[in-house]
């Protein structure tokens, strides 16, 4: 590898970060959509970290997801929310990763999106059981579920049009 | 990556008719869910600080509960059966956010501070006893 692809895979990496770290800000702003389940947001990150994984490959796919959720909780101020934001974010980038190099193109980038974001809150529940150690918070997860299928639906389409918008410039 | 499937996702649709059927079949099965995990009204609450069972009380009567953890404190408030937490010093507040619960299973979770509300029937209370 030279030195002029290192510098356009940091500058890509970086891009995509900056890219997810204002979506997460973004979102903070605006109210939550599924008020019936608390704490449950739109994660429009993860518009990025499908894009990342689908435009940069899975290596950089993790890195960016890796870095994101580091600064976002630097930023924020809340170190305790890396404890649930980095395992269930890192579960949600393999689940897209292994659906979209195994089965991809029998399902569609909506599928995969929801899936994942089952997967996300999934883990978001077990780290929050074990954290008040008391199994009955997954309870909560058809209420979660519901969150997830709508999150899941409007990343997979957001993804969707984000590529097929891109001018295949970029990327061929 | 792969521009060959970045193609596919250009020129392909964005909802195939599997996956609508597979995501709807879902959703269906968590609303069915949803409906035989909380059909029933409640009858008392278990409150859980720190992993342990601090308190079991009745919905039948209008009280407020005050804890003190850590630096902060949670006021939780019983009234006209149902269950809520009405101040908290956390910095998430996705209890406070949680609302009102009244049926049985249905949980408030406070992380930052470790604290669970439970609902439970009266065929809970009997196995307790």
């Amino acid at each position: 590898m030279n030195n002029q692809t290192v510098t356009k895979k940091t500058v890509r990496i970086s891009l995509f970060v900056a890219i997810a770290l204002i979506m997460f800000l973004l979102e903070s702003l605006i109210p939550p959509i599924f008020a019936f389940a608390p704490g449950a947001k739109l994660g429009l990150a993860n518009v990025v970290s499908l894009c990342a994984l689908i435009l940069l490959g899975i290596i950089d796919a993790f890195l960016v997801v890796i870095i994101r959720c580091l600064l976002a909780s630097f930023f924020t101020g809340n170190v305790v929310a890396l404890m649930y934001s980095l395992p269930s974010s890192l579960a949600a980038l393999t689940t897209m990763t292994i659906l979209y190099v195994f089965v991809f193109d029998k399902i569609s980038l909506m599928c995969i999106s929801f899936v994942s974001a089952l997967v996300f809150n999934f883990v978001q529940l077990c780290i929050a059981s074990v954290v008040v150690a008391n199994a009955h918070v997954l309870f909560m997860f058809p209420l979660m579920f519901l969150a997830s299928a709508g999150a899941g639906i409007f990343v997979g389409l957001v993804s969707y049009y984000f590529v097929r918008h891109l001018p295949s410039s970029v990327y061929r | 990556m792969n521009v060959k499937k970045i193609d596919k996702i250009k020129y392909g649709r964005p909802i195939k008719i599997l996956d609508l059927a597979f995501i709807v079949g879902l959703v269906m099965l968590s609303i069915f869910a949803l409906l035989f995990l909380f059909n029933k009204k409640g009858e008392s609450v278990q409150v859980w600080k720190q992993g342990t069972l601090i308190k079991t009380v009745s919905l039948n009567q209008n009280t407020q509960l005050h804890l003190d953890i850590y630096d902060g404190h949670l006021l939780i408030v019983i009234e006209n059966g149902a269950v809520w937490v009405e101040e908290a010093d956390c910095p998430d507040q996705i209890c406070k956010k949680t609302g009102k619960i009244s049926r049985v299973n249905q949980t408030i979770v406070c992380a930052p501070y470790n604290v669970f509300l439970r609902v439970i029937g009266e065929s809970d209370l009997d196995i307790l006893n």
